[in-house]
């Protein structure tokens, strides 16, 4: 294990004192100091968001990219040069709304890239409007009567998708944060972890109070292999919220389905020097 | 010698096969080809047609006229009858189309019966229909034999077209009183190449190894092409979600290291913006291929236009450069193709490819592509100081690349203003510093910049100006021109942004008639945005189908 310091930049957090992404951002660098990642192997890549600027403070290469297309970047990196570890960090807006149909089909794509998202059922960079997981009938500047849509459930359309790797935590465990992100980032194939967090400016409603009355640890006996099971813990919201991680399926990545990728990176396959008589015999 | 041969019938009765066959039979004949496609948006039904121009000198557009039409269903009669020409013929299925009247130009031949009794299926009749046509005009059935048979990859169903071949090869050779002939000239090294498959060998000589696509016509010819050639060429093509997906991987991969880029057409370019946008602000090198067709909206599917220039020009937020090439031919293309990987990795921008259905789907035949002398620049930096920013301020405006995974630096760029290093900002100053750094590139790219090519009189009084796919028309309308005494030339564009104004100056004072394939004259109004020169007339087509060489040179006539 190295020194968790070794991610330590000079950047300053633009968040507000309490913030759940402090914590957030804390367990990070200990995950990855436990298992041991250099910041040169490590590329970021986030959104928008008050969540998607948690790469800029620590030390590791970084894709700050576009509100909600964070996953195709990563995955289009990843593609690229399957040696780097590659996470995607972003909120539940930027993650669950706008890159909606992002998280929905690379869950079927399966590559080897992390998914963190800060889950805090609102939007926090806009300065409170309804996110696509706040909860019926949160009343906004926006959702002036109340919020009338039922709140997206990222666990249970990934379990419903077959995702590789589905886990939930909560900023507020940073002993359980860390594990989590651990598992995902060992894990081979598409790993979404979702991570709630409370919003100490906006969000009124799930307060971390609110959070640490619900929120429960699944026990060991609980096998995550299962995927009816699976979808029952998935559907637990209210008064009891299951951590951990909820649903795993070892499922061949894409990359392992490449031969293109057999021999090495793709941005290491040579592209001068090639003998090209086949094609231009295409053309006779 | 001119020959132009058209083939018509639903979509999925063989015409396709039955041109591309010809095509490379005359090819091998010794003769020049230009093949061109029309077709509806459909698999099976509606009319559809395929000229195939035959020459013995150079061509590159397809032309007005019909010396031979083979109907494949009755209502390609109807409706091309009156362009055949008093000594064309008319082929037909004399079993199968009854309603012929005792026009001399009709010639009936039993195609699907020798189908179904040479090859023992109806689909033979292309090969019936191959064979009625070598031997109307004389040809070599030993080459339309070897074509057959590597055609089929099965060899007893390829013998079984041969004979089928022959059958027709037979009833066409009766036709002894047809004043065409194409009888082999020579062996020749010339190739038979779309503008389809042009771009995306471009792109793989180029090292391309991913692309993202959505599915849109006529862009996906470029996604069929490498995909096609993904395993012999190690090329990773991923069919994304949508067409943003398509390219946010594709910057995702070139931030890693990969030559990439994206396919697609107008309406899928324009949900690609604000990825273009991206690019430009993380200095992000592309290539973004469109296959131009008439909008807006959805617009006719399958058609061809040149009216997404303005747009490909200023899309996307913000002030960032952008190289836009717009290929005259397929040869041109392919060397566009491999510019436009080039100029992305040497400025860091993003670079388009802009073609149109009628270039992407049409065949020509070229004298060669020079592999040997293919330059592949990538400007990456290999060894990079300990002190690494990604977006270092230069004298040229151009950071050092490194690829993120470098041992002992980190890679890191933003979608928000951001300093050199790559942070995030809002510190002003380094604002108008980024921005000016950005904006400096697009004027290096002006030296990287081709100049219109001209062709005509040395003193002319009238000038026509083109762009893009539009060449081989122009040029040949042109020629005829001058054969007829007037003093005309041609300006033509391939790079069109940033604009080169150089030949544009010299000919300021001079009468120019702008040529284009959109309603509103949009290369006229970025001339006169980018040099002040007001390029008063036009020629305009908007009705989707390309330009041929005899209605310019009648609209050139009528307004000289």
């Amino acid at each position: 294990m190295v020194d968790a310091r070794i991610y330590d930049n000079d950047q300053v957090p633009a968040w507000c004192p309490g913030c759940g992404n402090f914590s957030i951002l804390r367990c990070m660098k200990q995950a990855l100091a436990e298992l041991d990642i250099s910041p040169d192997r490590l590329l970021m890549v986030s959104g928008i968001g008050q969540a998607a600027k948690a790469p800029h403070y620590f030390r590791c290469n970084l894709f700050n990219g576009l509100h909600g297309r964070d996953i195709s970047v990563a995955v289009g990196a990843k593609i690229a040069n399957h040696n780097l570890i590659v996470i995607a960090e972003s909120g539940d807006g930027n993650t669950y709304g706008e890159g909606g149909n992002h998280f929905i089909h690379n869950i079927r794509r399966n590559v080897n890239i992390k998914v963190f998202v800060h889950n805090n059922q609102i939007y926090g960079l806009t300065k409170g409007q309804a996110s696509p997981t706040s909860d019926l009938g949160m009343k906004t500047r926006v959702q002036v009567d109340g919020v009338l849509s039922p709140p997206f459930n990222p666990v249970a359309v990934a379990i419903a998708l077959n995702a590789s790797f589905v886990a939930r935590s909560f900023s507020g465990d940073p002993e359980h944060l860390v594990a989590m992100m651990k598992s995902a980032i060992t894990h081979k194939g598409f790993a979404l972890l979702d991570i709630l967090q409370p919003c100490v400016t906006f969000n009124r409603v799930n307060t971390f109070q609110w959070y640490k009355e619900r929120v429960y640890r699944l026990d060991d006996n609980y096998d995550p292999t299962d995927r009816i099971s699976a979808f029952k813990k998935a559907l637990e919201w209210g008064d009891r919220i299951p951590i951990g991680i909820i649903y795993l399926n070892n499922r061949p990545t894409y990359e392992e389905q490449l031969p293109q990728l057999k021999d090495g990176p793709l941005f290491k396959v040579p592209i001068t020097g090639i003998d090209y008589s086949d094609i231009l015999k295409e053309f006779k | 010698m001119e020959l132009k041969i058209v083939i018509g019938g639903e979509a999925g009765q063989g015409i396709q096969t039955i041109s591309s066959i010809m095509s490379r039979f005359f090819l091998r004949s010794g003769y020049y080809v230009f093949t061109e496609q029309s077709y509806q948006s459909r698999i099976r039904g509606g009319h559809n047609f395929t000229q195939v121009r035959v020459s013995t000198e150079s061509i590159s557009s397809s032309d007005d006229g019909i010396d031979i039409l083979v109907a494949l269903n009755e209502e390609t009669i109807n409706l091309h009858r009156e362009e055949v020409s008093s000594n064309g013929i008319i082929i037909y299925d004399s079993e199968l189309i009854k309603s012929v009247d005792n026009d001399k130009r009709f010639f009936g031949a039993p195609l699907q019966r020798i189908a179904i009794e040479k090859a023992k299926t109806r689909l033979a009749v292309n090969s019936s229909a191959c064979g009625v046509l070598v031997g109307l005009l004389d040809g070599d059935f030993s080459i339309l034999e070897t074509l057959m048979r590597e055609q089929f990859k099965d060899p007893e169903i390829g013998e079984r077209n041969v004979l089928s071949a022959r059958a027709g090869y037979e009833i066409g050779k009766t036709k002894n009183d047809f004043p065409f002939r194409t009888p082999f000239l020579s062996n020749n090294s010339r190739l038979l190449i779309d503008g389809g498959s042009a771009v995306g060998f471009g792109a793989i000589v180029a090292g391309c190894r991913f692309l993202s696509a959505y599915p849109m016509t006529p862009g996906t010819a470029v996604m069929n092409y490498l995909a096609g050639h993904s395993k012999r060429y190690n090329i990773v093509v991923e069919q994304a979600e949508d067409e943003i997906s398509a390219i946010n991987m594709v910057l995702g991969a070139s931030f890693a290291g990969v030559r990439s880029m994206v396919t697609t057409s107008g309406g899928g370019f324009a949900l690609m913006v604000e990825g273009l946008s991206l690019a430009g602000m993380t200095e992000t090198p592309c290539v973004i291929h469109i296959g131009q067709r008439p909008g807006p909206a959805t617009g006719l599917p399958t058609r061809t236009e040149q009216g997404e220039l303005l747009f490909v020009i200023n899309a996307g937020h913000g002030e960032f450069p952008r190289y836009v090439t717009a290929p005259r031919d397929a040869q041109d293309a392919f060397y566009k193709t491999i510019k436009a990987f080039n100029l992305a990795d040497k400025y860091q921008i993003p670079s388009i490819i802009l073609t149109d259905q009628f270039l992407i789907d049409s065949m020509v035949t070229i004298e060669g592509l020079d592999l040997d002398n293919i330059k592949i620049e990538r400007y990456i930096e290999n060894n990079p100081s300990k002190d690494y920013k990604r977006h270092l301020i230069t004298d040229s405006g151009i950071s050092p690349r490194a690829l993120p995974g470098t041992e002992g630096i980190l890679v890191i760029t933003d979608s928000d203003e951001h300093d050199e290093e790559g942070h995030i900002t809002e510190d002003l100053e380094i604002r108008k510093r980024l921005v000016e750094k950005r904006l400096k590139k697009g004027e290096l790219i002006k030296e990287d910049i081709e100049e219109p090519i001209y062709f005509g009189v040395s003193n002319p009084d009238v000038i026509l100006v083109g762009w893009g796919s539009t060449y081989g028309a122009i040029k040949e309308s042109v020629k005829r021109l001058i054969e007829e005494d007037f003093k005309v030339g041609l300006l033509h564009f391939s790079d069109v942004y940033p604009l080169p104004y150089r030949q544009l100056e010299k000919y300021r004072d001079k009468r120019l008639i702008s040529v284009e394939g959109n309603a509103t004259g949009q290369f006229a109004l970025l001339v006169r945005r980018e040099t002040g020169i007001d390029i008063g007339e036009k020629i305009l087509k908007y009705n989707g189908r390309p330009f041929t060489p005899s209605e310019i040179v009648k609209e050139v006539k009528k307004i000289w």
